[in-house]
């Protein structure tokens, strides 16, 4: 047998017809990437096209990347019920960051390299926005965003956009809602020391200080401690008259109980970064459920709980992410809300820009937020688009209006924790006299 | 006043709980040499468990109980089953560590997948409260100081007066001698185990029920201060984890009551660098040569 006597070149044979195979699969695929990553051609094809949901999905913040996934998920239900986007159908993923930069980074480079029919990401950690946003960008994958790194307030990146304010506006709506809701002139500023929490900060001090209440005290707490006495002991004495703050909901547990150990009964203002079921569960825990509904108040972007819009996102969400856990209880959060929106806008902007290429349809986002004809869903917009009509998008949380740094501030308001119904509406006029307009 | 008074009481009260675990955790490497960076995580385990067995009681008896019962059990798991196996095949030190590291990350990754990322919660109960010089303190609160002195009584009556005791100290300071007097090592390190289980969860229910909820990651995050105080005290030394963990009670309710709450595990771990500048071998221990692992 020739080969036998041969070892050598019986070997060197089927290596060399096996690495040029590998050589031409491996040019195949790279060649076949490439053309996906820079979006599907406009004439259609089967390729699914896929939202990011770029959260923590472990970790203690990890009800929030189910709140976004609920959004998403229900969003594209009804998008793909409406035919989906220039023929391709949409699906929302999972991609967590674990809610820490060094955590963040791999996964989001990981998630750009291996994603080939990626459209858009929906995304809402403040802390993570610096070191991630900029990877987004580079890729030129529109991130429409829920969060509120207050340096973003002036954002040079194209393809980020946000629908909600800044957390620096949210402190100066603390003070708003402090002066125009409630008669208390004197605050405590109870906020955790991570990054998220103490965004607020600036925004309400500077707002007490322009409509001329005062803070008495400012604690910034170390998370998650067996004991805040020492810090209670320090807010009792200050006499506030009303406390505003936000922390993890183990922490809040601790200072709640503590607080109420100590006897107070005041008004307590929470944050948007109050809103969850934990901190809902712990906070009920420490405190009851009654004094919890009576002092607690929780300040947070507004969306309308009714109205056309309203009624597709609860039919969507209750139908199409069911299957999600804890998805029920979703119809009024507004963190779900939001990446419903989100992913309709972007959907939206594809058919608007008749491409699903994040390059050709980016600049499209505002566009589908300014037009003539009023709509509320997916669908309505997917046929005023085909009648030939420039839309403006309403979505559940309400009208969008970006300004040049493809910011959109919204409507806030006063919410029962329990209910989850607005006690008091904040208008932008209050807002504005807060940050000294 | 009220103030000093108010770092005074809640600086025991932090002191306790972590007095309880790092006693534990510091006894079983006194005995064994294994250093159980699971520790954390198998508190986080026993506070679930008592969670779902007692269904969801804040009765403290009945959760240290249970607690003290599944941490006993799955600590002798641990440290019987799977740590005696890696030891008993020649592992070292270092190895051994990473393999509680793994343990760890195994059980609270496990615990979170089984039961979710979430936050979970005791009904509030409304205990009674106490002025102490104008400081409200709530029973719960006094209890677990009572606790604390107790289970530091217990410990210490045990290493001083019982045989078992005796065998635990001698295993601790020369474990070749004490095989050599007739002391059988395994028994001593499956009771050392034991008790640093039970330790564990009675630790591990209390936090639970004080804080009002937990999630998967609490027994971990409470880890690094409840061993810092046993470093802090001299590793392998229960007195000394004893006195660790009231340094760091104190010091860390006096960091936020002057400077600011901020400061609080700051001033903890600087206090802790401190000392092992001073003493590198912790405040209660005495250097010592390299030590055998205890299979």
């Amino acid at each position: 047998m020739p080969a036998s006597t041969h070892p050598k070149r019986r070997s060197a044979a089927p290596g060399a017809r096996l690495a040029l195979a590998a050589g031409v699969v491996g040019l195949a695929l790279t060649a076949c990437s490439s053309s996906a990553s820079s979006g599907s051609s406009t004439t259609g094809g089967s390729q699914v096209l896929e939202i990011a949901n770029f959260s923590p999905f472990t970790g203690p913040n990890a009800p929030y990347g189910y709140f976004q996934y609920t959004g998403c998920v229900s969003a594209v239900y009804a998008i793909n019920a409406a035919g989906g986007v220039l023929g391709h159908k949409m699906t929302c993923t999972i991609v967590d960051n674990r809610g820490e930069p060094a955590d963040a980074v791999p996964a989001a480079n990981n998630m750009l390299a291996n994603s080939p029919n990626l459209v858009g990401i929906v995304d809402g950690d403040s802390g993570l926005m610096s070191s991630t946003v900029p990877l987004f960008n580079q890729a030129h994958v529109p991130d429409v965003s829920a969060g509120g790194d207050v340096q973003f307030d002036h954002n040079p990146y194209p393809y980020f956009w946000r629908t909600t304010p800044g957390d620096d506006i949210a402190g100066y709506t603390l003070a708003a809602y402090v002066k125009f809701a409630t008669s208390a002139t004197k605050i405590a500023a109870v906020f955790g020391n991570d990054q998220a929490a103490q965004g607020n900060v600036p925004g309400l001090v500077a707002g007490a200080k322009n409509l001329g209440l005062s803070i008495v005290t400012n604690q910034a707490l170390a998370l998650d401690q067996t004991t805040y006495e020492t810090e209670v002991q320090k807010i009792i004495a200050a006499h506030p008259q009303v406390i505003v703050t936000e922390s993890d909901p183990q922490t809040a547990g601790v200072l709640l109980g503590e607080l109420k150990q100590a006897g107070w009964n005041g008004p307590i203002v929470g944050t948007s970064g109050t809103l969850g079921t934990d901190y809902d569960k712990a906070a009920i825990a420490a405190i009851g459920k009654a004094a919890y509904e009576k002092q607690f108040v929780r300040i947070i972007s507004y969306a309308q709980q009714s109205g056309p819009a309203w009624e597709t996102w609860k039919t969507s969400l209750l139908t199409g992410a069911k299957a999600v856990k804890g998805a029920s209880g979703d119809t009024t959060a507004f963190y779900a809300e939001l990446p419903y929106d989100h992913t309709n806008m972007v959907a939206l902007a594809m058919l608007a820009a008749h491409s699903t290429n994040p390059v050709t349809f980016n600049p499209f986002i505002a566009k589908i937020t300014q037009g003539t004809t009023v709509v509320h869903t997916f669908a309505q917009g997917k046929a005023a688009l085909a009648a030939g009509k420039t839309i403006d998008y309403v979505g559940v949380t309400g009208q969008v209006s970006f300004d040049k740094f493809h910011n959109s501030g919204g409507l806030w308001a006063g919410e029962n924790p329990v209910t989850n119904l607005p006690v008091k509406l904040i208008s932008a006029k209050d807002i504005a006299t807060s940050e000294g307009h | 006043m009220t103030l000093l008074l108010s770092i005074g009481i809640f600086g025991i009260y932090s002191a306790a709980l972590l007095a309880i675990g790092g006693v534990g955790f510091t006894l079983q490497f006194g005995v064994t040499n294994v250093l159980n960076l699971a520790f954390g995580s198998l508190l986080t385990a026993c506070i679930f468990i008592e969670y779902g067995l007692t269904g969801h009681s804040t009765n403290l008896w009945v959760a240290m109980a249970v607690g003290a019962a599944s941490g006993a059990l799955i600590s002798l798991l641990v440290g019987h089953v799977v740590v005696g196996a890696f030891l008993r095949r020649g592992a070292t030190g270092i190895g051994i560590a990473m393999v509680t590291i793994a343990i760890s990350l195994i059980v609270q990754f496990s615990l979170e997948a089984i039961q979710g990322p979430f936050i979970f919660a005791y009904t509030a109960s409304t205990p009674s409260t106490f002025s102490i010089g104008g400081v409200v303190v709530s029973s719960s609160q006094l209890t677990v100081i009572g606790v604390a002195v107790v289970a530091m009584v217990a410990v210490h009556l045990l290493l001083r007066m019982t045989k078992l005791g005796l065998a635990m100290r001698a295993t601790a300071a020369d474990v070749s001698l004490t095989r050599s007097c007739g002391v059988s090592p395994a028994r001593t390190r499956a009771a050392a185990w034991l008790l640093s289980g039970a330790l564990c969860g009675v630790c591990g229910v209390l936090l639970g029920i004080g804080e009002g909820s937990f999630s998967s990651s609490t027994g971990s995050d409470f880890f690094i201060t409840l061993a810092a105080a046993a470093v802090l005290g001299g590793i392998g030394k229960p007195y000394g984890a004893m006195l660790g963990a009231l340094l760091i009670g104190i010091v860390s309710q006096a960091a936020a009551a002057v400077i600011s709450p901020s400061y609080k595990t700051i001033a903890a771990w600087l206090i802790l660098i401190a000392v092992l500048i001073l003493r590198p071998q912790g405040i209660l221990a005495e250097f010592a040569s390299e030590r055998e692992l205890v299979a």
